[in-house]
């Protein structure tokens, strides 16, 4: 009964955690996803400063976000999410359209393979 | 250098714990789920260990969901004997009233030579004395002789063997121990009374053992020896 009553509460255990590494990992993703893609619409509107704006914001939030991240998600994906937010923000305030577009891109993509970390695939 | 001594610490106490859920059984004891598991510990445990930047959190879970697997499995075959024959197998006869089960041997994949081998394992080195036996689901094989190669007990030669309990220690290392005096329905005034009978006090002794008859055996540190 002992074991069985430690097994259920290992059980909370890994659904508590399971719950708050998905809710994290989820609202991390909707908030980059949307500064980065903002920027990129601003960008492309010819909103230069706004751009950067929102761009400096992904990156202020990711700086803030990492350490929590770094308990769930792999450092080496959280270090290549970082340069990428990093290269991205010091691009909006230049003025080559392509190589900030494609950043934002490769930015969006590793965001969005963060979360994939979250989608339940047995492959 | 500090994170990989502090995650070792971590997992090391998860590592643990898992065995201590487990319950206490020695490899050669262990069902193959539990064997099982128990490598798959030892593998997740080491992944957080060896990459600094996999979140330790990662192994613990799926430590965790192991151990959470594996109390589950053994509380279903506890009620279920179905699900004890899925995950552990069943004993298999191997000698049948004297007779060597060639078939059962094939099914387990053993040979003469292994057979015989288990056998010297038991303390059996003639196959002819041997009525049953069984291969245990842990490997192990239990072996019954034939009654007339059976080692003569007290009771078939008549003899009333003399009052004897278990000796639990009493005293470890020059330190009371509790358990063992509730154990014996002793208090510690009991022991003292003892030692100061032959003259010695507690810290002097390094092993004391009694019986529920309160025999006793005390074994003196080395320097009043």
């Amino acid at each position: 009964m002992k074991r069985l009553i430690a097994a259920a509460i290992l059980l909370f255990i890994v659904i508590g955690v399971t719950t708050a590494n998905f809710i994290i990992t989820e609202h991390h993703f909707k908030v980059m996803t949307a500064f980065v893609s903002e920027s990129r619409d601003l960008y492309e509107k010819g909103e230069k400063e706004a751009a950067a704006e929102k761009a400096a914001a992904a990156n202020a939030h990711w700086e803030k976000s990492e350490k929590l991240l770094a308990v769930f998600i792999n450092r080496g994906v959280i270090d290549e999410i970082g340069e990428a937010v990093t290269r991205q923000n010091t691009l909006a305030k230049g003025d080559d359209r392509a190589l900030f577009l494609a950043e934002t891109d490769v930015c969006l993509m590793l965001i969005e393979h963060m979360h994939d970390v979250e989608q339940i695939m047995i492959y | 250098m500090l994170s990989t001594v502090l995650r070792t610490v971590i997992v090391y106490f998860f590592i643990t714990l898992a065995i201590r859920l487990m319950g206490k059984r020695q490899i050669g004891d262990m069902q193959p789920n539990e064997l099982v598991i128990t490598l798959l510990i030892s593998e997740i445990a080491a992944i957080p260990l060896q990459d600094p930047a996999q979140p330790i959190l990662h192994g613990a879970l799926a430590i965790f969901i192991l151990i959470i697997l594996e109390i589950f499995i053994s509380v279903f075959a506890m009620k279920s004997l179905r699900v004890r024959k899925l995950m552990s197998g069943k004993s298999v006869v191997i000698i049948k009233n004297g007779l060597i089960d060639e078939d059962a041997m094939k099914q387990v994949r053993m040979t003469t030579l292994d057979l015989i081998e288990l056998l010297r394992q038991n303390n059996c080195f003639d196959i002819s004395e041997v009525y049953f036996a069984v291969l245990e689901v842990n490997g192990n094989l239990s072996v019954m002789l034939k009654p007339q190669h059976n080692p003569a007990t007290l009771k078939d030669l008549h003899i009333v063997p003399e009052k004897e309990g278990i000796f639990l220690p009493v005293i470890c290392d020059g330190k009371i121990l509790p358990e063992s005096l509730s154990a014996l329905s002793v208090e510690p005034k009991d022991i003292y009374n003892i030692l100061s009978g032959q003259g010695k006090n507690v810290r002097s002794v390094f092993l004391m053992t009694m019986d529920r008859f309160k025999n006793y055996k005390i074994i003196g540190r080395r320097n009043d020896i």
